[in-house]
C-alpha cells in the first residue's frame, strides 16, 4: 500500500521587482496531505487549477522532495530511498510530451526499458505485450510524429508500464482526447487495476471519469484535502438536495395543502400545470414516501415519477466552493 | 551505468540520422574548412608569412599554419563536445522529455556518456577533415597519428567532457542554451591559446586560461606534434589537464543533483 502523511510542499522563488529588486515570494502549494492507494484500486485526486492535484502528485513520484511528511510504498521510504522506489512506481502525464517523436514507439519502449535497466530478453517481450495491450503493436515501427493524438497517449501508457510499476500516477490522462479514444483509455486504466493488481492514483478534471473509475476519492482545495470518501460515501454525506420529481393527474386543492403542509420548511416545493400538475420536490433528505402516502389518501393518480440521485459533480462544486 | 550510455548513444544516433539531413555533415566539414582557410589568408595575405620572434619564442619555433589548425582543431573538437553534451538535458526541457528520463532511476553520467560518445563519432570525422585541410594548406601534423597524441586527445575530451557537465548546469539554472554557450566558447577561443600563444595575453588572463583544460591540452598536444616531445617530460600539463577536469566532474555532478531538483521544483512551482 501507499502511504503518504502530512505532506507539505513550500516553494520559494524570487520574483523580479524592477531591474535589480527581487522579491521573495513563499508559496504552499500543499499542505498537511494525508493519502492512502492500496493494490487494485483506482483512487481519484480532484480539485481546481492550482489546488494542488500536480505538486502531490509530483511528490508522490518522487520527482519533487516534500517540505514535511512522509511517503511510503510497500514499507519503503521514498524520500529516502528513491532510486529504488522509482522502480515501482511510475507517472503518467496527459498530452503528447514524455516521449520522442523522432523514435518509433518500439524505439522508444526499447530506451525506456534500459534507462530502467530490465535485461534485453526480458525488455523485448515486455514490449511486445504492452504493445498488444495499448493497441499499437501494428504500428510499432512508426516514428512517434507520424501518430495521431490518441496513439501518442497510449505510448505513453506503455512508456508508464514499461518498469511494470506497482503504483501508477495518472496526471490527466484524457485531456484533450476524443471521447471514443477517452473511452477507450477508461477502460485501459480500469484494466490495470482489475487485472493487473495496479494501484492507481488518478488526477481529471472529469468528473464522470471520477466516478466512472475512481473506488475512493480525495478533493483537494487551495492545497488541503477538504473531503475524501467512496464515491457513495461523498454523495451520502456531501450531497445538499435531493429532487423528487412527480406528474400527477387532477391535483387537489386539499391535497397541494396537505402536501404542503407536510414538507413545510423540509422541502422547496414547485406545482406547476392545469390539468396535468409536474410536482418537483427538492429537499436534503429523501420525502419520496410522505408524497406518495399523501398523495394516494387523496386519490391523485400518480403518472410518472422521477427520484434525481444526488450528482457528484454538484458535491465537488458545492465543496470547493465551501472550502474556499 | 554503460547500459545507460549505450541506450542513450543508440537513441541519439538514431534521432540524428532522422532529424538532420546528410546535408549538415557537409556543413560542419566546410566550417572546418573556412576555420583553416582563414587564418591561412591571415598569415599568407597579411602577415606576408612573417611572424614575430616572440611567437616562434613561445611555441618552440613552430610555423603558423601548424600552429593555427591544431588549435582550430581543437577549438571545434571542443566545442561541438561541450554544445552536444552541455546541451542535452537543456534539449530533453525543451521538448517536453526531461520529466520521463528523471523519472527513471538511471545514472545521469551514464546518461552524459551516451551523448558524448555519438558526438565524437561525428566530431571525429570532422577532426579528421579539418588535419586534411590543414596538411593541405602546409601545416606539419605527421604526428597527430601516433599513440601519445591519441592519449592526449582522450584526456582532451575528458576535460571537454567534464567543463560539458558544469556547461549543463548552468543552462539549467539560467534556462538559457545559447547566451551561456556563446559567451563560453567566445572567452575559450580568446584565452586558451586556439589562435595566439596565452604568453601573449596579460598575465591575469595567463592565469584564467588555465581555468580551462583545453589550454594545457594544447600546449601538450602542440608539444608532442610540433616540438616532438615526449609526454612524459610534460606530466604537470597532463595533471592539470586530470585535476582540472576531475574538480569539474565533481563539481558537475554534486550541481547537477542539486540543480535537477531545482529545475523540476521550477517547472512545477
Amino acid at each position: 500500500m501507499l502511504i503518504a502523511t502530512n505532506l507539505s510542499k513550500k516553494f520559494v522563488y524570487k520574483e523580479s521587482k524592477g531591474l535589480f529588486k527581487k522579491k521573495l515570494i513563499v508559496k504552499n502549494a500543499v499542505n498537511d496531505v494525508s493519502l492512502k492507494i492500496e493494490s487494485g484500486k483506482i483512487v481519484g485526486l480532484i480539485g481546481v487549477n492550482g489546488a494542488g492535484k500536480t505538486t502531490t502528485i509530483k511528490m508522490l513520484a518522487s520527482l519533487i522532495k516534500p517540505t514535511t511528511g512522509e511517503i511510503l510504498i510497500d514499507n519503503l521510504d521514498i524520500i529516502k530511498e528513491h532510486k529504488k522506489a522509482k522502480r515501482i512506481i511510475n507517472l503518467i502525464s496527459g498530452g503528447e510530451r514524455n516521449i520522442y517523436w523522432r523514435l518509433t514507439a518500439q524505439e522508444n519502449l526499447e530506451y525506456f526499458g534500459a534507462l530502467y535497466g530490465i535485461p534485453k530478453d526480458v525488455l523485448n517481450q515486455k514490449i511486445e505485450t504492452i504493445l498488444e495491450m495499448v493497441g499499437l503493436t501494428e504500428s510499432k515501427d512508426i516514428p512517434v510524429e507520424r501518430y495521431s493524438k490518441g496513439m501518442k497517449q497510449r505510448l505513453q501508457i506503455a512508456r508508464g508500464l514499461i518498469n511494470d510499476p506497482k503504483y501508477i500516477f495518472l496526471d490527466e490522462p484524457t485531456l484533450g482526447l476524443d471521447i471514443n479514444i477517452a473511452k477507450e483509455l477508461r477502460s485501459y486504466i480500469r484494466k490495470l487495476a482489475d487485472d493487473e493488481n495496479k494501484g492507481i492514483l488518478l488526477t481529471t478534471h472529469y468528473i464522470s471519469e471520477v466516478e466512472e473509475l475512481c473506488d475512493y476519492i480525495y478533493i483537494i482545495s487551495n492545497g488541503y484535502i477538504v473531503a475524501e470518501g467512496t464515491p457513495d460515501e461523498l454523495k451520502e454525506e456531501l450531497s445538499t438536495k435531493t429532487q423528487v420529481v412527480l406528474t400527477v393527474e387532477v391535483l387537489t386543492e386539499q391535497a397541494e395543502v396537505e402536501l404542503k403542509d407536510i414538507l413545510e420548511c423540509k422541502a422547496e416545493v414547485t406545482i406547476e400545470g392545469e390539468n396535468i400538475h409536474t410536482i418537483k420536490v427538492i429537499s436534503k433528505e429523501n420525502f419520496t414516501a410522505e408524497i406518495i402516502r399523501c398523495l394516494s389518501s387523496h386519490n391523485v393518480s400518480i403518472l410518472n415519477m422521477k427520484l434525481m440521485e444526488p450528482d457528484l459533480e454538484e458535491i465537488v462544486l458545492n465543496v470547493l466552493r465551501r472550502s474556499e | 551505468m554503460f547500459n545507460i550510455a549505450k541506450a542513450t548513444f543508440k537513441r541519439n544516433k538514431i534521432i540524428a540520422k532522422r532529424a538532420f539531413p546528410w546535408t549538415l555533415i557537409i556543413g560542419r566539414i566546410i566550417a572546418g574548412f573556412f576555420a583553416i582557410l582563414f587564418p591561412y589568408f591571415v598569415y599568407t595575405f597579411f602577415l606576408k608569412g612573417s611572424i614575430s620572434e616572440s611567437f616562434n619564442q613561445y611555441t618552440n619555433q613552430s610555423d603558423y599554419i601548424t600552429y593555427i589548425t591544431i588549435g582550430a582543431i581543437f577549438f571545434i573538437l571542443g566545442r561541438s563536445t561541450m554544445m552536444e553534451v552541455g546541451r542535452a538535458l537543456f534539449r530533453e526541457l525543451k521538448e517536453g522529455t526531461l520529466e520521463s528520463v528523471l523519472l527513471t532511476p538511471s545514472s545521469r553520467i551514464g546518461y552524459h556518456i551516451g551523448c558524448l560518445i555519438e558526438q565524437l563519432g561525428r566530431s571525429f570525422i570532422q577532426f579528421l577533415t579539418m588535419a586534411f585541410f590543414g596538411i593541405s594548406f602546409g601545416a606539419n601534423l605527421f604526428l597527430i597519428i601516433s599513440m601519445q597524441s591519441i592519449v592526449v586527445i582522450i584526456l582532451t575530451v575528458l576535460g571537454f567532457f567534464s567543463m560539458a557537465l558544469i556547461l549543463s548546469s548552468i543552462m539549467l539554472f539560467t534556462r538559457d542554451a545559447y547566451i551561456t554557450q556563446n559567451t563560453l566558447f567566445a572567452v575559450m577561443s580568446f584565452v586558451t591559446g586556439v589562435s595566439f600563444p596565452v604568453e601573449f595575453l596579460p598575465k591575469w588572463l595567463q592565469y584564467f586560461s588555465h581555468l580551462f583544460p583545453m589550454t594545457a591540452s594544447l600546449e601538450l598536444f602542440r608539444s608532442i606534434v610540433i616540438a616532438k616531445q615526449s609526454i612524459s617530460i610534460h606530466l604537470d600539463l597532463v595533471l592539470e589537464i586530470l585535476l582540472l577536469s576531475g574538480g569539474y566532474l565533481l563539481v558537475a555532478m554534486i550541481c547537477l543533483k542539486i540543480l535537477e531538483k531545482k529545475l523540476v521544483e521550477n517547472l512545477f512551482g
